[in-house]
């Protein structure tokens, strides 16, 4: 795995864009429930469609970041307890002539 | 919206109310027609219903009230745009994340324009319905006088004279046919008249909505007329009948012309590319017209450079 990212920068960016797609799917939904007669209806479905589909994208970048941090904060936790692992062997095997 | 309704609400229930009559009028074998009554119109349908009834279904006031919220729609768009566009350019997240947000934040940019798009047509329908609403009440309110009983004062005395009708319809120069038919005609025509003004109102106002008469799921489709409603035709039989009827409206060609008779005007020769006898010709069409002694000439296409004679050459056999 790549670690070139700082894992609290990532959930920095995943928790705004999250905000983000709350608002987009309300602008979607929105759009969805606007009076828009017979004639527009289709027009203004596929709208409130598309801009669904803006959330949906957005979402997935946030779930991808999220990922990326909590696989980064693991990788972490694993790096240091292999360190003390090791350290502690260290400690307790016989030195060596 | 309901006061508009309100408006109409008298028309339409005199029209229903003396619709049995005009019905029977309409399907009877004796009515008369022409100068009698004015151009013939249909009687008020359940189509003409479901037209107006998606027409109130749409009220001004929402569609106007909807422009403002897609407005704000549009609005927070564009900010949310902007900030997505921004994490993006910033940095910190990985090239894919940074490419995907600039990417959607481009998307997102050019969905506002659409809605700022869709929120001005619903403003211009929202007048455009508006005004011929008020028009349509105005037209209703001074067609109510036109759609009262005339001579009659209730649908039971017309349906009487109807049925009087029938029962004299094999007695030729019955005195009392002629005040029947006058009374019933007088009847339908002021009821003709007001049909006739409501039917333009409201297509002018679906015009107006782009409404195409698909509303309502189903409404429209293979077999389904979009003025008719959801109802399907009959499959066609080409039967006898049928074909007596067609060429009642359809007539053979008048007899071939010779070739030498027609006059070639500006290299085109149509009359006479008509295999002659061949096939039908609409009516209005035959018979010669000042300037074109061949009837209608059709120009070809420039890039059509068939000589003449090669095509007089082809006949039907």
């Amino acid at each position: 795995m790549r670690m070139e990212l700082d894992p609290a920068v990532a959930l920095a960016g995943a928790a705004q864009l999250a905000a983000l797609v709350d608002e987009l799917s309300a602008a979607a939904a929105e759009v969805q429930q606007a009076t828009a007669g017979s004639a527009a209806t289709q027009r203004r479905d596929q709208l409130a469609l598309r801009l669904g589909q803006h959330a949906v994208e957005l979402a997935i970048v946030v779930s991808d970041l999220r990922r990326y941090a909590s696989a980064s904060e693991a990788h972490e936790r694993a790096v240091v307890a292999g360190a003390r692992e090791l350290e502690s062997q260290l400690h307790s095997c016989p030195r060596l002539p | 919206m309901a006061a508009r309704l309100d408006a109409i609400a008298p028309v339409l229930a005199a029209l229903r109310d003396w619709r049995g009559v005009y019905e029977r009028w309409w399907e009877h074998p004796g009515r008369r027609g022409g100068d009698a009554v004015g151009p013939a119109v249909a009687p008020w349908s359940a189509a003409d219903e479901v037209r107006l009834e998606r027409l109130a279904g749409t009220d001004p006031g929402e569609l106007a009230a909807s422009a403002v919220r897609l407005d704000a729609v549009a609005t927070d768009l564009g900010e949310i745009a902007w900030v997505v566009g921004t994490i993006g350019a910033r940095g910190g997240i990985g090239t894919s994340a940074e490419g995907r947000c600039v990417e959607l934040a481009t998307l997102i940019k050019s969905r506002v324009a659409e809605v700022t798009g869709l929120a001005e047509d619903l403003r211009s329908a929202a007048a455009a319905l508006e005004s011929l609403l008020a028009e349509l009440a105005d037209q209703a309110r001074r067609a109510w006088e036109g759609v009262d009983g005339g001579g009659y004062r209730f649908p039971a005395l017309a349906h009487r004279d109807i049925e009087e009708a029938d029962r004299a319809a094999g007695a030729p120069g019955d005195p009392g046919d002629q005040a029947r038919w006058g009374g019933l005609d007088e009847l339908v025509a002021r009821h003709a008249a007001v049909l006739i003004a409501l039917r333009a109102s409201v297509a002018t106002a679906a015009n107006a909505l782009g409404d195409p008469g698909c509303g309502r799921a189903g409404s429209c489709g293979p077999g389904v007329w979009v003025s008719e409603g959801p109802q399907a035709l009959d499959e066609l039989v080409v039967d006898q009948d049928y074909a007596e009827r067609l060429w009642q409206v359809w007539q053979p060609l008048p007899p071939a012309t010779e070739v030498s008779e027609v006059p070639e005007v500006a290299g085109v020769r149509e009359a006479a590319d008509v295999p002659r006898g061949a096939g039908p010709l609409l009516p209005g069409t035959e018979g010669g017209r000042t300037g074109t002694d061949h009837g209608v000439r059709i120009a070809e296409l420039p890039d059509a450079a068939t000589p003449v004679g090669t095509r007089l050459s082809r006949g039907p056999g």
